[in-house]
This record gives C-alpha cells, structure tokens and sequence, in this order.
C-alpha cells in the first residue's frame, strides 16, 4: 500500500466524484503557481543586484517548479515514498557533483585545451 | 489484461516504475549537458549574457505554452481515469498541440537566430545552446509522437483499463519534458 491517504483515489477508476474534483482544483492551481513562478523568475533575471544573488534566486524558483511538476502532476505526492525516493535523490547529487566540477572548471578547461595549445 | 505491481512501491504498475528509471536516466543525460555548459561558462570570463542575444520574452511565451500543455495533460488523464474517452482524447490532442505550438517556436528562434550569425560553430556558448535545446526539442517531438499514439488508442477505447495506467505513463514522459524545459530555461536562457 501507498504511504499517502490519497494515493489509492488517485490510482482507482471508481474514485468518487468530489475525490476527483478535488484533484483538478489542484492541477489548476499549480498551473497557476507555475505561471506566476514563471513571471517571478523573469523579473529575477532583470535585478540590478549581485550576480550570485540573481542565480541563487532563479535556481531556487526553478527548483519550485521542478517540485511542483514532480509532486502534482507527475504524482510523486502520492505514490510510496520508496518511488520517491528513487526519483528524488539523484538530483541533490547531480547538483553537488555539477558545484564541485564547475569549483574546478578553470583546471577542467586548461586540461582540455591543453592538447591543441 | 491485469497489469502486475511490486510491492517495494505500492500501487505504481512495473510499467510506470520503468518509465520512472527510463526518466531518471534521461535526466542524467541532461545533467551531463547542462553540467558541460556550466563548466565551459564558469571557465570562460568573456561568457556572453544570455539575455542580451536570446529571446526572453518569446521563450517565456514557450515555456507557457509548455505549462499549458502539462495541464491539458492532467486534465486528459483525470478524464481517461473517469473513463470518459471523449474528454480524455479531447485534452491528449490539445496537449499534442501544444507541444507542435512548441516545436514550431523552436524553429522560428532557430531560424532567427542563425540569421543573426548565431551559429553551431561561432563558439561555446551557440555550441552548448543548440545541443541542449535541440536534445531537449527532440523529446518534445517523440512526446507528440507518444501522446497522439495514446490518443489515438483511447479513441479506439483502449487505455482506459487499469485506472488509465497507459495514459498515465505517457503523461509521466510529458510532465518530464516540461521538468526538464523549466530548468534549461533558468540554466541557459535566464542566468
């Protein structure tokens, strides 16, 4: 059985009808909040502020809508946690794996380029 | 036919538990893209600013245009769940569309692009730009492909078994290319 109360709804044909209005009040709300993120990040990426302030920003606003897609649309929210989980963690470690190669990304270009210099 | 679950994830059928690790692999792929321009970017001081040559305004109309197609795409599957064939095919269809619309606004900045000299060959930045996004332009249309072979399968009245398992897994693939879309957006186009 799922961990989520609502995951057996989600995955029934026979789910009762307000079950099911239910869930589309919640795909048009994160369609809304998708939009609004959308305009957000726009004007995040116009702030006369520090470079590193705009990233941090818009990875975060990016990384809300990622969820957002992951968990209600995609129904992450809803299955067990171990289908969760499986999705979930390679993420964290892609994005540290990408920080601590771009850290190095001045030696990473230099031994590139070194064969053709 | 009775479509088998495991019990390590619940009520998830072994078909949409392979979609999932079929996605996350996919994912690794553009981490490994995305992670190639990050480096190329962070080693090069003279980088141009992204804004200044792309379009923003008209990518925001196509990331929209994505967002629109992801909720045609719930509202088909809360459709073939409900087991009304008609409403799903109707939504599965618009979602198609809205991935053509995609598609088609992919070529138009292409084209206007390369027009400007914008070219594969004209540096890192144009290089790692039309990798990326024609990597990711490519899922969008085998997505098209995917979601009007659902369509057309529920309009013949299958798919809707197994409380719209099919129609759910194709969903999963098209959720993923909006996913992956929202972070090239903020990666390439916007930081």
């Amino acid at each position: 059985m799922s961990d989520h109360p609502h995951a057996a709804v989600i995955h029934s044909a026979d789910a009762p009808p307000d079950a099911h209005a239910n869930h589309r009040r919640d795909y048009f709300r994160i369609f809304w909040a998708l939009g609004i993120l959308t305009i957000i990040e726009i004007w995040f990426a116009t702030l006369k502020i520090d470079r590193r302030a705009v990233a941090a920003l818009l990875v975060g606003a990016a990384v809300t809508k990622a969820a957002l897609v992951g968990l209600y649309y995609m129904h992450l929210k809803y299955e067990k946690r171990s289908l969760l989980w499986l999705a979930a963690v390679p993420f964290p470690l892609a994005g540290l794996y990408a920080a601590f190669l771009m850290l190095d990304a001045h030696n990473i270009i230099r031994a590139i380029t070194l064969p053709w210099k | 036919m009775t479509v088998k679950t495991d019990a390590t994830f619940g009520q998830a059928t072994t078909g949409k538990v392979g979609m999932w690790i079929f996605l996350i692999t996919d994912a690794m792929t553009f981490g490994g893209l995305l992670i190639g321009y990050g480096i190329l970017r962070a080693g090069n001081k003279s980088w141009p600013v992204p804004s200044e040559i792309l379009g923003i305004k008209f990518t925001a109309l196509m990331t929209f245009i994505l967002i629109c197609s992801s909720l045609t795409m719930v509202l088909g599957l809360d459709g073939a769940k409900r087991g009304n064939r008609r409403e799903a095919v109707k939504w599965l269809l618009l979602t198609a569309l809205g991935g053509l619309f995609f598609l088609g606004g992919q070529v138009y900045e292409y084209s206007h692009l390369i027009h400007e000299g914008f070219t594969l060959p004209s540096g890192n930045f144009p290089a790692t730009f039309y990798v990326v996004t024609s990597f990711h332009g490519m899922h969008v249309f085998t997505g098209v492909c995917y979601l009007l072979i659902t369509a057309a399968g529920v309009a013949a009245g299958k798919h809707l078994d197994n409380g719209a398992n099919f129609v759910e897994i194709t969903g999963l693939f098209w959720h993923f290319v909006d996913l992956i879309w929202i972070l090239v957006f903020t990666f390439i186009y916007l930081l």
